[in-house]
C-alpha cells in the first residue's frame, strides 16, 4: 500500500471551506473543489493517497473520489508537465483547422495527445470541449490563458516563450 | 387512480412508477437498471414504454403514472424503441454466452431474444475491460457489463459500504473498486445476483456447470439465527452454488456471504466417513449397521455400573429441532439429566429467570417501527450480517442506533453513540446509566451472544435488565447459533424440559459437567477444539472419563485421541430438518444432498436408540406434528429478567480478557468453508492489548496472563489505542490456541 498521505492544515481549511457551501450531511459535493485544491498543491495531479486522505477527511467512500476524479477532465490522477495546454477540438475550432494546429503541437513536443513531455514541460490534455472562445477559433488555453485566432507560427512563438 | 396498459384498466397508487404498477400486474416490461430494492437511476433506457400524447417513448422506471394515463408495451414505438436501445448495449458486449456461466439465466440474453435484433450490423472492434481480482468470491469478466450500475447502488444503498463505482466515463467508462482495493463487505455476494449479465460471477460456482443442468432445493441457513431463507442448487448430488429465496419477512431478496458461501464446509477435508470404535487404544473401523448397537451397549453398562448423574451430554445449537428434540427425550428416558447445549457459556446463575427461549422480542420487518436500537455487545456487521440491510432500512426511518461494547468495531450503518467500555465499567454505567435521548420512547435492547460468553454473565444481564427499565426498553437477544431457541424451547437445558417446563431437580449445566469427573461423556454435533467455553476443561474431562461418544460430523484432532465411539452423522443439508429462528418462526427444510452411504442421518441414529430401547419410535413428521403441537402451547409473552439474588460487584483491578465472534469461525460449517477463509476478514486474526497494560508490563515482547493458575504466554499482539482499559481482545473466540476461556478475568505476571 502507498504510504498514508496527510493534508496539510492549511489544504483543510481551504476544503472546510468549500464543505461549508453545502448542507451539513452532504459532503459528496465537496469532491471535485477538494480535489482541484489538492491536485493545485502537488504540481497538478493527485495520487491514490491524496484521495484516500480525502475520502477519510470528508467521510465518503474512497470510490466516490476516484469516479469524480477520472470523470472529470479536469483532475488528473497521473503526474502531468507543469504547463497545461488544451486545444480546443470542437466544432468551431474544428472547422477553423484546430486539427491541423492539434497535428502540429504534437509533433513539436513529440508527445500525443493526453501525454506529457518528457522533461515534464508541457502537459497536452485530452478530450478538450468548447472552451467558449468561438469567436476567436481556432485557439487553445495554456495554464488558463487563452490564445485565438490561431496559425501555426503563431503556435510555435506561444511555446517557444513559455519556460 | 386508474391508468391503462395495453386498454386494460389498472387501479394503481399516485406515487407510482409504471414499471412499479406493469410488475404488480404481471406485464412484462424489460429492464437492466431498474431494482425493485434500489434507487431509480434511468440509465439503461431498456424499459422504454410508448404513452399516449407523448412524442417519445418513456423509460417506465422512473415515470410516474397520472391520472388515466394510456401506456402501450407491445406498440411498435414502444417495440421500436426497445429494439434501438438493444443494439446499443450489444455494441460493446461480447457475446460470449457459451463460455459464460450467466447463459441460461441471463437476462441480457433473454431480453435480447425476446427484443432485440437477430442480427448484427456491428462491425467496429468491441470495447475490452481488464478483469481485475475483486475477491477470492466474485469473479470478474469485465467486458460482459452494460453499465447498469446495479452493483455500485447495492453497496452504497443496502450493504452500506460502497467498494464498487462507475470510473472514467464515455466509452471508457468501467466498473472498478478503489486502486487495488477489492470488495470486502459482508453481502458481496448479493452483487452476483443482482448482476444482470455474466460480468459478476460467483467464483465457487465457476464453470462448474450450466444453469439448465441444475435442480433447485429449499434450505434455511444454518450460520445465524436470523433463519435466512437460500436456495442451494445441486448438479450431481452436489451443492454447486446457493441463491437467496425470497422472504421478505426475513432477507427479501438478499443473502449473506457467509450464508450464500458457507455450505463448502460441507465438503470440508475432515468429514467423518466411517463408524469407529476404541479397542486396547486404537481406533477401529465399525460397519456403520453397528455402531448404533454398540453406543447404546455403552451407554447402558454405563448406567448399570454407575448412576445416570454420571452421565453428561452436550449438543450443538447448530442441530436441527427434530435432532434436539429427540436427543433430550432419549436421554430423558434413560434417566439422564445432564444435557446441555449452552457450551459456549461459563456462569448460569441466571438461568432459572431466564425467558423460555431466547427472542429478538419483534419481527424483524418490525425493526424500523423502534424509535432507538440499543445494541449491547454485537457487532452486527460481523455477527448477523443480512441485519445490516434492515438497520440501514431503519435508520433511514429516522431509527437510531447506539452500541455498548468492550471492542470499537464498523458497522454498515450509521451508529448514534458508540460506547466502548471494558466489562467493569459497562456493569457500573448500567447501573444508573438512563440514556437520556431514549426517555419515553419506543426502544429496544438487543443483547448479543458475547454477553452470554461472560464469566459474569448473570451480573451482567441483571444490571442489563435494570437498564433496559430505566429507560422503559424492551429486551431483545440475539444468539450464537442458529437454533439456540430450540435449545432453549424443546429442553436441551438441564433445568427444564420440552416446552420450558421447570424440572425440580435440575441437571449439572455446561460448566458443572467439565467439573464434575463425570464417567460418560456424550457429544452431539460438536467441535471439541472450538466450541466450548474452556477447552483444556474439556480436554481434561476427556482424559478422566471412562466413555466418550461422539457424533459428528468431521473428525478433529480431539475427536481422535479421546473417543471411545465416533456415529458419523449428517450435516443440516444432508436430512431433513427444521430450525426456530430468533423471531420464534418455526422453518423446516428436507434433505438436499445424499451424504456418503456410511454417514448416518443423525435424527436417525437418535431414533435408532430410541427404538432399542423400547421406547416410542418417530419419524421426521411425527416429530415436526409432536414439535409444532408443543409449541403452540406455550404462551411466549416474554419474560424479564428478575433476578432476586445479589450479586457483588468485582471492583478488582483485573484485567479483562474478552473475545470476538469472528464472522467466519462462529460456526463448524463455516469454519470449514474454504473461500470464505480467503477473504480479507478472514485475515483478521490476532491478540489486541490496551495501552495501558502493556506500559505496565516490563517484558515488551512477550505478555504473561494468568488464567486459572496457569500462565499463558502471548508473544505475538497488537496494541490498539482505542481499546478500553485493562483489557486484553482474542479477535476469535473460536481458536482456543492461546487461551483457556473466552471471556473471563485474568491476571497479569510482571
Ligand atoms: S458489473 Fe453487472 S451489475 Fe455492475 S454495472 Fe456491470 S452489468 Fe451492472
Ligand atoms: S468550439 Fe472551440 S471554443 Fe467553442
Ligand atoms: S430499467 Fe428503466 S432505464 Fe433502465
Amino acid at each position: 500500500m502507498t504510504n498514508k498521505y496527510t493534508i496539510p492544515i492549511a489544504i483543510k481549511n481551504e476544503i472546510d471551506h468549500v464543505r461549508a457551501k453545502f448542507p451539513s450531511n452532504e459532503n459528496k459535493p465537496a469532491i471535485i473543489e477538494s480535489l482541484l485544491i489538492l491536485q493545485h498543491h502537488n504540481d497538478g495531479f493527485v495520487t491514490d493517497s491524496i484521495m484516500r486522505s480525502l475520502a477519510e477527511y470528508l467521510s465518503v467512500s474512497e470510490i466516490d473520489v476516484l469516479e469524480v476524479a477520472t470523470f472529470y477532465t479536469m483532475i488528473n490522477t497521473e503526474p502531468v508537465g507543469r504547463n497545461v495546454i488544451s486545444i480546443c477540438n470542437n466544432v468551431s475550432c474544428m472547422l477553423r483547422g484546430s486539427d491541423d494546429i492539434l497535428k502540429h503541437v504534437e509533433k513539436k513536443l513529440c508527445v500525443k495527445v493526453g501525454q506529457s513531455t518528457t522533461d515534464k514541460k508541457f502537459f497536452l490534455k485530452d478530450e478538450i470541449e468548447c472552451l467558449a472562445a468561438c469567436n476567436g477559433a481556432p485557439m487553445m488555453q495554456i495554464n488558463h490563458k487563452n490564445y485565438e485566432n490561431l496559425t501555426l507560427d503563431e503556435v510555435d512563438d506561444i511555446l517557444d516563450k513559455i519556460k | 387512480m386508474k391508468i391503462y396498459i395495453n386498454n386494460i384498466e389498472y387501479d394503481a397508487n399516485p406515487d407510482e412508477t409504471i414499471i412499479q404498477v406493469a410488475d404488480r400486474n404481471n406485464i412484462k416490461i424489460p429492464r437492466f437498471c431498474y431494482h425493485k430494492h434500489l434507487s431509480v437511476v434511468a440509465s439503461c433506457r431498456m424499459c422504454l414504454v410508448e404513452i399516449e400524447g407523448v412524442k417519445f417513448a418513456q423509460p417506465a422506471c422512473s415515470t410516474p403514472i397520472k391520472e388515466d394515463m394510456r401506456i402501450s408495451t407491445k406498440s411498435s414505438k414502444t417495440k421500436e424503441a426497445q429494439k434501438s436501445t438493444m443494439e446499443f448495449l450489444l455494441i460493446n458486449h461480447p457475446l460470449d454466452c457459451p463460455i459464460c456461466d450467466q447463459a441460461g439465466e441471463c437476462e441480457l440474453q433473454d431480453v435480447s431474444l425476446k427484443h432485440g435484433d437477430d442480427h448484427s450490423k456491428y462491425l467496429e472492434f468491441k470495447r475490452v475491460v481488464v478483469d481485475k481480482d475483486i475477491s477470492p468470491l466474485i469473479s470478474t469478466e469485465m467486458t460482459r457489463c452494460i453499465h447498469c450500475s446495479r452493483c455500485v447502488r447495492f453497496g452504497e444503498e443496502v450493504a452500506g459500504n460502497k467498494e464498487l463505482g462507475l470510473i472514467n466515463r464515455g466509452e471508457f467508462t468501467e466498473i472498478r473498486a478503489f486502486i487495488e482495493d477489492g470488495v470486502s463487505s459482508e453481502l458481496s455476494g448479493n452483487m452476483i445476483d443482482l448482476c444482470p449479465v455474466g460480468a459478476l460471477n460467483n467464483k465457487l460456482y465457476s464453470y462448474k456447470a450450466r444453469t439448465w443442468d441444475l435442480k433447485q432445493h429449499p434450505i434455511i441457513s444454518p450460520h445465524d439465527c436470523i433463519g435466512s431463507n437460500i436456495f442451494y442448487h445441486v448438479y450431481n448430488n452436489e451443492i454447486v452454488r446457493a441463491i437467496p429465496k425470497e422472504n421478505s419477512d426475513i432477507n427479501q431478496t438478499w443473502l449473506s456471504d457467509r450464508d450464500r458461501f458457507g455450505y463448502q464446509g460441507i465438503y470440508s477435508k475432515d468429514r467423518c466417513y466411517v463408524s469407529k470404535h476404541r479397542k486396547n487404544k486404537t481406533l477401529e473401523r465399525v460397519d456403520s449397521q453397528d455402531i448404533i448397537k454398540k453406543v447404546n451397549n455403552a451407554i447402558n453398562s454405563s448406567l448399570d455400573k454407575n448412576t445416570s448423574s454420571k452421565i453428561g451430554s452436550f449438543i450443538s445449537a447448530q442441530s436441527t429441532s427434530e435432532e434436539m428434540f429427540l436427543f433430550q427425550n432419549l436421554l430423558r428416558k434413560l434417566g439422564i439429566k445432564n444435557i446441555d447445549h449452552r457450551t459456549n457459556e461459563r456462569d448460569f446463575d441466571y438461568q432459572d429467570t431466564y425467558p423460555l427461549m431466547p427472542s429478538l422480542g419483534c419481527n424483524i420487518n418490525d425493526l424500523s417501527e423502534y424509535d432507538n436500537i440499543i445494541l449491547i455487545g454485537v457487532n452486527i456487521k460481523t455477527e448477523y450480517p443480512i441485519l445490516t440491510v434492515r438497520l440501514n432500512e431503519s435508520v433511514k426511518q429516522d431509527t437510531k442506533i447506539y452500541s455498548y461494547h468492550y471492542f470499537n468495531m464498523d458497522e454498515d450503518f450509521p451508529v448514534e453513540k458508540k460506547f466502548v467500555m471494558n466489562n467493569t465499567d459497562l456493569l457500573s454505567l448500567f447501573q444508573e446509566h438512563t440514556l437520556e435521548s431514549c426517555r419515553n420512547k419506543k426502544n429496544l435492547l438487543v443483547i448479543g451472544p458475547n454477553i452470554t460468553y461472560f464469566s459474569n454473565q448473570s451480573v451482567f444481564l441483571q444490571a442489563l435488565d435494570k437498564f433496559a427499565k430505566n429507560i422503559n426498553s424492551q429486551i431483545g437477544y440475539l444468539t450464537d447459533f442458529c437454533n439456540s431457541t430450540s435449545g432453549w424451547i424443546l429442553g436441551n437445558v438441564p433445568h427444564r424440559t420440552i416446552g420450558g417446563v421447570k424440572l425440580d431437580n435440575p441437571g449439572l449445566n455446561a460448566t458443572e459437567m467439565l467439573e464434575n469427573d463425570l464417567s460418560t461423556l456424550i457429544f452431539y454435533n460438536l467441535d471439541p477444539e472450538n466450541d466450548f467455553h474452556n477447552s483444556s476443561a474439556l480436554i481434561n474431562s476427556l482424559q478422566k472419563s471412562e466413555c466418550n461418544i461422539f457424533f459428528t460430523s468431521y473428525l478433529t484432532p480431539i475427536i481422535e485421541k479421546y473417543a471411545d465411539y465416533i456415529v458419523p452423522i449428517s450435516t443440516y443439508a444432508e436430512s431433513d430438518g427444521s430450525f426456530i429462528n430468533i423471531e420464534g418462526r418455526f422453518q423446516s427444510f428436507n434433505k438436499v444432498i445424499t451424504p456418503n452411504s456410511n454417514v448416518i442421518d443423525g435424527w436417525r441414529a437418535l431414533n435408532e436408540l430410541n427404538i432399542l430401547n423400547n421406547h416410542q419410535a418417530y419419524t421426521i413428521e411425527s416429530i415436526r406434528s409432536e414439535l409444532s403441537s408443543t409449541l403452540s402451547k406455550i404462551d411466549f409473552t416474554s419474560k424479564i429478567l428478575i433476578d432476586k439474588k445479589k450479586y457483588e460487584l468485582d471492583k478488582s483491578t483485573k484485567v479483562h480478557k474478552n473475545s470476538l465472534r469472528h464472522i467466519y469461525s462462529t460456526d463448524q460449517i463455516v469454519r470449514r468453508a474454504k473461500s470464505l477463509n480467503e477473504t480479507i476478514q478472514a485475515n483478521n486474526k490476532s491478540v489486541y492489548v490496551s495501552r495501558d497494560i502493556f506500559d505496565d508490563s516490563e517484558n515488551k515482547k512477550i505478555l504473561k496472563v494468568v488464567e486459572n493458575n496457569r500462565v499463558f504466554k502471548i508473544d505475538n499482539f497488537q496494541i490498539r489505542d482505542d481499546l478500553p482499559s485493562r483489557t486484553i481482545v482474542y479477535s476469535s473466540s473460536f481458536n482456543n490456541k492461546f487461551t483457556e476461556s473466552k471471556s473471563t478475568f485474568v491476571s497479569l505476571k510482571k
